[in-house]
């Protein structure tokens, strides 16, 4: 099958791994064809390193049919543009000829859920593509669009961030709907199972430095709770089963073959918790995904890093990894399993009260210690 | 033409460096390249398509077509050899 492909689809290609814009690529590149067009007419022979030359040949009057009518006509003497490949690039079509889209390996289908989370982890980083096998910019690709992608993701932050002061809030006002408390040590949480209650809320204390801290948590379950909570998004009803869950693609940038019943609505919430972030696997896509609504089972997807190295990031990326945590935290505060967001960090012993307090401005000092208490 | 000469027109035209034009055009035509390989017909407007064909001669393997587009066929109508 040959698709048509348009010089406005190799202008988004190019400017997804590059630090130019948009509209300064498809300048360049409209360019370099007036460019070239000018080079025939002066020169009449344009030759381009490692990719071909173009050259003018002159045709002699001919007499031919015009083959709607049928009628005997004289095709005048023209000029004609030749293009001869060089070498380099005819041995780079038959590499890519010869390994069609039935050579890629097919990853069975799991029988168990258990099983499928030993495969797919192993078997991530063994499919690759035949053509784009191990492109060069996959491994600066997050530090090059980093810019970028920031900012988009301004808007989702906002919201999220909203979202947890209106629950903090409506948790504070609306303290008299429940009688029952009981009391619970955080220390007892944190290690240990929590005990199920019946009761709607339950409160926490924990000390720390001779300070006192009182938290009630609520349960969502019934329709006595304020109508604050039933319009917001709530943590743990948003992130999906940790069971599902195979592998967190935030500071590894990965590859997945589609199977049925994927979306990239899914994709993006398994792999980066939130679903909203699902544009960041269509900008890096752009070129294999024309459509995002209609994928094609089979091909291949690349999963950027939406964070680069550990090591290297700025304070926003450091709020975004600080809300991470406070989702799973509460996703654990409710339903009693870890989150894979812990799993992949070893979170579970870190201190909730550096990002209940810090969320806004996280010190180097506190993001050491969270460092310290994933590893 | 030469690459050379393409890269020193562009640079001054763009004001940019040697280095970066150099850089995109190396680029863009890794992109052709890598599309056309895929069996794709690679169209760019005002200028001509890049196709594949099938060789007469051995049927496995398959030949670049180049079409050069109207406006190119006219641009050049005024060129005579020498």
């Amino acid at each position: 099958m040959s698709k048509n492909i348009y010089e406005g689809h190799l202008c988004d290609q190019m400017s997804s791994h590059s630090h130019y814009s948009k509209k300064f690529i498809r300048k360049f590149s409209n360019e370099l064809f007036e460019v070239i067009r000018q080079g025939l007419l002066e020169d009449g022979h344009v030759r381009l390193h490692q990719f071909g030359s173009f050259k003018l040949k002159w045709t002699n009057q001919r007499n031919g049919i015009n083959p709607q009518t049928g009628k005997p006509l004289i095709i005048p003497a023209h000029p004609r543009v030749i293009f001869t490949a060089s070498k380099n690039l005819k041995e780079k079509l038959l590499t890519g000829i010869n390994q069609t889209d039935d050579n890629i390996p097919k990853s069975p289908l799991p029988t168990d859920k258990k099983k499928a989370i030993q495969h797919e982890t192993v078997k991530h980083n063994k499919i690759s593509l035949p053509n784009i096998d191990n492109p060069p910019y996959l491994n600066n690709l997050a530090t090059k669009n980093y810019h970028i992608n920031t900012l988009n993701r301004y808007p989702y932050i906002l919201g999220v961030l909203s979202a947890i002061t209106i629950i903090l809030l409506g948790s504070i006002f609306y303290p008299e709907h429940n009688n029952n408390h009981n009391t619970l040590s955080l220390n007892e949480i944190s290690t240990s199972e929590m005990k199920n209650t019946t009761d709607q809320e339950t409160q926490l204390t924990f000390n720390n430095n001779e300070t006192k801290h009182n938290i009630t948590v609520s349960h969502v379950t019934t329709s006595e709770t304020p109508t604050h909570q039933n319009y917001l998004p709530s943590a743990g009803n948003d992130i999906i089963n940790p069971s599902e869950n195979t592998k967190i693609a935030y500071f590894t940038a990965t590859k997945h073959q589609l199977i049925e019943g994927n979306s990239l609505w899914r994709l993006a919430k398994k792999n980066y918790i939130n679903p909203f972030y699902w544009p960041h696997i269509y900008q890096a896509n752009r070129y294999t995904i024309l459509n995002p609504d209609k994928l094609q089972i089979g091909s291949v997807i690349d999963l950027p890093a939406l964070y680069g190295h550990p090591d290297n990031l700025t304070i926003t990326d450091k709020h975004n990894i600080a809300e991470g945590y406070f989702l799973a935290y509460q996703y654990y505060k409710k339903t009693n399993k870890p989150h894979p967001y812990y799993a992949l960090l070893g979170a579970v012993k870190y201190d909730p009260e550096i990002i209940e307090k810090h969320i806004y401005e996280i010190s180097d000092e506190d993001w050491k210690n969270l460092q310290l208490a994933s590893n | 033409m030469t690459t050379h000469e393409l890269i020193k027109y562009l640079a001054k035209h763009l004001q940019i460096t040697q280095k970066e034009a150099k850089q995109l055009l190396y680029q863009e035509l890794n992109i052709i390249s890598e599309r056309l390989s895929q069996d794709n017909n690679i169209i760019i407007r005002g200028f001509g398509t890049f196709a594949l064909r099938d060789s007469h001669s051995n049927k496995s393997s398959k030949n670049i077509f180049f079409r050069s587009s109207p406006k190119l066929k006219q641009f050049i109508k005024t060129w005579r050899p020498e």
